[in-house]
């Protein structure tokens, strides 16, 4: 290196005292850039160096302003638009009971605002590898000295001599030149036996970690009942002896609402087999419902049986046969659940109550196409109150 | 003339140190610290409280494995110690800031010496409190992530008209300002360490920990700006966080917590508390770590008197309370006061009132206030009746409510017991490994405040800026 070009000149003074005696001195005659360096902040440092007032209030203020705006916003969007809901008959925009949250998030931001930005924006840290920071003088600025330095503006380099000579001239101590060249302050560790050592480091703790996992596989404290003990119904089981997992009812059980058949057939279902359902409007009603849903599709809307069956070959029974007309309740009952020749049962699909229904509405459709004449005028006095009829049942 | 003078000299504020002290020989007394080994006591200390933290971590754990049916909490008394342990440590940590913050924003020079621990004992303080709202929604390993960011798989929102989060993002706030006030009053002593280092990994660590911070006059003077707007956002930071703590009963309508008194009452109450806290620690911390010089006498003793004005202000609280009890006429509400004085919580109550009002009077007396051993004990007494005041407002409320055949006695189990005994392991095993690497004593602050250490000429040149 042919010659080195001096970056700044450190003079050291014993107090602050000397350090403020000493700066219109050197203002006096030098006009580059000053620069003061104190273990703790002197007062009035700044108007004899000529330093403006501090502006991080301003990011603080922006960033306050900032919380503010972001802590009230959210939550009035929240209560108004978001997911209004109303809290002990509170109006959806109560904006008393939003200040708490507000003011946090304001001081929150203003706080990172003088924290974040005094240090990362005004200052400009962090900043590993300033000269400065390897020289002998910074050991004492830290502790107990002051320093006054010449600093070389940016791609320039200071007249060494002369700065040398202004700043004995005040009084500094302990001059110290900064070269381009110097080391940077944490130096140590971007060498490279300290990169090797780091490299060295990661490398084992790598394959350490990896032993680690390997060795003692994953033993999750709490799955959140992601695994259970239970004996699913498909399952196999090897604690009963026929293996299967799921069990039969006990015997003799009977489920609710599904009273097995006591009878055989439908003959001796007759005239044992009592018709609990009284005969209402609304039973005939309901019954009328089943009847289109399930009977008339073979027996005709009006029971004769004669319009859709006998096209593709089936013989449905005449619901107003003679045999029909006089067989008791129970036996209607018993054809509907368990079906007759080709006819299925519809005990799965009607519950018994319904089936009930179901015989009613029989009963009804066979005396409406079979009617006598005292049935025709029992049944004009019906309509003409029918109102108040269907107001009594 | 010279009597005023007199006089205006007593009123100053106490001697930052005993005897001269040169500002190279504040980093010989609190720096060196972090370097030598530190002394036997210490480590006998450390055993102490990582045990007690063992413990109350296996209490947790347990409470985790079998559930939180192991805890005392039990109709009709659901929010037990946990909450109790909650507010308890909440305030103790408001001390810190009141130090660091509000004495700063008054000039109080000597908060200098004690800030830096008072703040680290707010951190602290709050990590301990924050165990017990954690571990109380039952799966903390999902809770840490509850508070934030929130997994909105209901796709419902927080309701913002409850107090309990605002205390979210009260403590939250508080914790985290908190930590950056610290941190900033780290910075120029990190780097002071970081320049008396003699080994690498110790230079490089206080450096990067420095950020590179070389004391230069254009950023000490951001720096002290920065300073100044945070102690006063902390300010009213630190009465909003206690005041929405109360507020968690204070907006319930139960008798005995639905109160306006709440808020200042407890924000006094916190003060007092931790300000005994400080003093419980700095009584040892300043004998064994050879402070005396630095936390002198004198600040103890302003530290009291803080502990006797705070301590009248609860006492005058409690009598308050009592009034308007009786005053406002609510039979429910005079119920529940009577029921805390003479009921089968009287023995909590009147520990409490023993502790909190009969015991800091001691501090009228000058002899009694400036007597180390005297100080210790009346701290303790403070911090002892302080949580039966929170226990008093917790259990006394609950445990006779609106049904008498609800009515029961809210017993704590052994595992309350353990938990809360692992929190005070946790504080003191923090505080322990703070003195041993971090500088005890802002540094840079107290250099700026000793004698002769400011330039006279210019403007005054007294005032802290």
């Amino acid at each position: 290196m042919s010659r080195q070009s001096a970056q700044a000149v450190i003079a050291l003074f014993d107090s602050a005292q000397a350090l403020m005696d000493a700066i219109p001195k050197v203002r006096a005659t030098y006009h580059g850039r000053l620069e003061a360096y104190t273990p703790y902040p002197v007062h009035g440092i700044e108007k004899a160096l000529g330093i403006g007032k501090s502006w991080v209030g301003w990011i603080v203020l922006g960033m306050g302003l900032l919380g503010l705006c972001a802590g009230f916003g959210l939550q009035t969007w929240v209560f108004t638009t978001e997911y209004p809901l109303v809290f002990g008959g509170k109006p959806v925009f109560g904006w008393p009971a939003f200040i708490p949250v507000t003011f946090e998030t304001t001081v929150l931001l203003s706080a990172f605002g003088a924290v974040f930005g005094m240090l990362l924006v005004a200052n400009r840290y962090p900043h590993l590898s300033h000269p400065l920071l390897s020289t002998k003088a910074m050991k004492s600025i830290t502790r107990d000295r002051f320093a006054l330095v010449c600093e070389a503006e940016k791609d320039r380099e200071i007249d060494e001599d002369a700065c040398r000579e202004v700043l004995s001239a005040a009084g500094g101590q302990d001059l110290e030149v900064v070269y381009e060249s110097a080391e940077i302050g944490t130096g140590e560790l971007l060498s490279p036996k300290g990169v090797t050592l780091g490299l060295l480091i990661c490398v084992i703790a790598g394959f350490g970690m990896k032993e680690i996992i390997i060795r003692f596989p994953a033993l999750p404290p709490m799955n959140n009942m992601d695994e259970v003990f239970r004996q699913d119904a498909q399952d196999p089981s090897a604690f009963f002896a026929d293996g299967f997992g799921m069990r039969q009812p006990v015997a003799g059980t009977v489920a609710r609402g599904f009273m097995p058949a006591v009878f055989e057939t439908a003959e001796e279902a007759d005239g044992v087999l009592a018709n609990p359902m009284r005969m209402t409007m609304a039973s005939l009603e309901h019954g009328k419902v089943l009847y289109d849903q399930h009977c008339m599709v073979c027996h005709g809307a009006l029971g004769t049986g004669e319009k859709m069956m006998p096209a593709y070959g089936g013989v449905p029974a005449n619901l107003h046969s003679q045999r029909l007309r006089e067989v008791g309740d129970g036996h209607l009952y018993h054809v509907i659940t368990h079906g007759k020749n080709t006819m299925a049962g519809y005990g799965k699909d009607i519950a018994p109550a319904e089936r009930w229904d179901l015989v009613n509405y029989l009963r009804a459709l066979q005396r409406s196409q079979d009617a006598t004449d005292d049935d025709l005028r029992l049944a004009r006095t019906v309509a003409a109150n029918s109102h108040t009829e269907s107001h009594h049942d | 003339m010279s009597t005023t003078e007199a006089q205006l000299a007593a009123l100053e504020t106490p001697a930052i140190t005993d005897g001269p002290v040169t500002i190279g020989a504040v980093d010989d007394a609190v720096l060196a610290a972090t370097e030598r080994k530190p002394p036997f006591i210490w480590y006998l200390s450390i055993l102490v409280t990582a045990s007690l933290l063992t413990f109350g971590m296996g209490c947790i754990g347990y409470s985790m494995y079998v559930g939180t049916g192991v805890w005392g909490n039990m109709d009709p008394v659901f929010w037990g110690w946990p909450i109790v342990n909650f507010v308890f440590w909440v305030g103790i940590g408001h001390a810190g800031t009141l130090i660091s913050a509000i004495l700063f924003l008054f000039r109080q020079k000597w908060r200098n010496a004690i800030a830096r621990f008072a703040e680290a004992m707010t951190i602290f303080a709050v990590m301990c409190a924050a165990i017990f709202p954690v571990i109380h929604t039952g799966r903390p390993w999902l809770a840490a992530f509850w508070l934030f960011p929130y997994p909105n798989t209901r796709g419902m929102w927080v309701n913002f008209n409850s107090p309990l989060v605002w205390d979210v993002f009260a403590v939250s706030t508080y914790f985290t300002v908190s930590l950056l006030f610290w941190y900033v009053g780290l910075v120029p002593d990190f780097a002071s360490v970081r320049d008396r280092a003699k080994g690498v990994i110790r230079r490089t660590i206080y450096g990067i920990l420095a950020l590179g911070w070389r004391g230069s006059a254009r950023h000490w003077n951001h720096y002290e700006k920065a300073y100044m707007i945070l102690a006063g956002l902390a300010t009213p930071l630190v009465l909003s966080v206690h005041s929405i703590v109360s507020f968690d009963f204070a907006v319930s309508l139960l008798p005995g917590w639905h109160t306006t008194i709440f808020p200042p009452y407890f924000v006094a109450g916190a003060i007092f508390s931790g300000f005994a806290m400080v003093v419980t620690v700095l009584v040892f911390v300043r004998k064994i770590m050879g402070l005396e010089h630095l936390i002198t006498l004198n600040h103890m003793e302003t530290m009291n008197k803080v502990i006797l004005a705070t301590g009248c202000m609860v006492g005058f609280a409690y009598a308050t309370e009592f009034f308007m009890a009786w005053y406002a006429g609510h039979p429910y509400e005079f119920y529940i006061f009577l029921n805390r004085a003479t009921g089968p919580y009287a023995w909590a109550y009147w520990t409490m009132v023993l502790c909190n009002v009969i015991s800091p009077q001691l501090f009228w007396f000058k002899t009694l206030r400036r007597s180390i051993p005297v100080m210790f004990v009346v701290s303790i007494f403070v911090n002892i009746g302080m949580w039966f005041e929170r226990f008093v407002i917790v259990a006394t409320s609950l445990h006779r409510d609106f049904l008498p055949s609800a009515w029961d006695y809210y017993r704590p189990t052994l595992i309350d017991v353990g938990i809360f005994a692992g929190s005070f392991g946790l504080f003191f095993t923090m505080v322990l490994l703070f003195s041993r690497g971090l500088p005890v004593i802002a540094t840079a602050e107290v250099k700026a405040v000793l004698p002769g250490t400011q330039p006279h000429h210019g403007h005054g040149g007294d005032h802290h800026e």
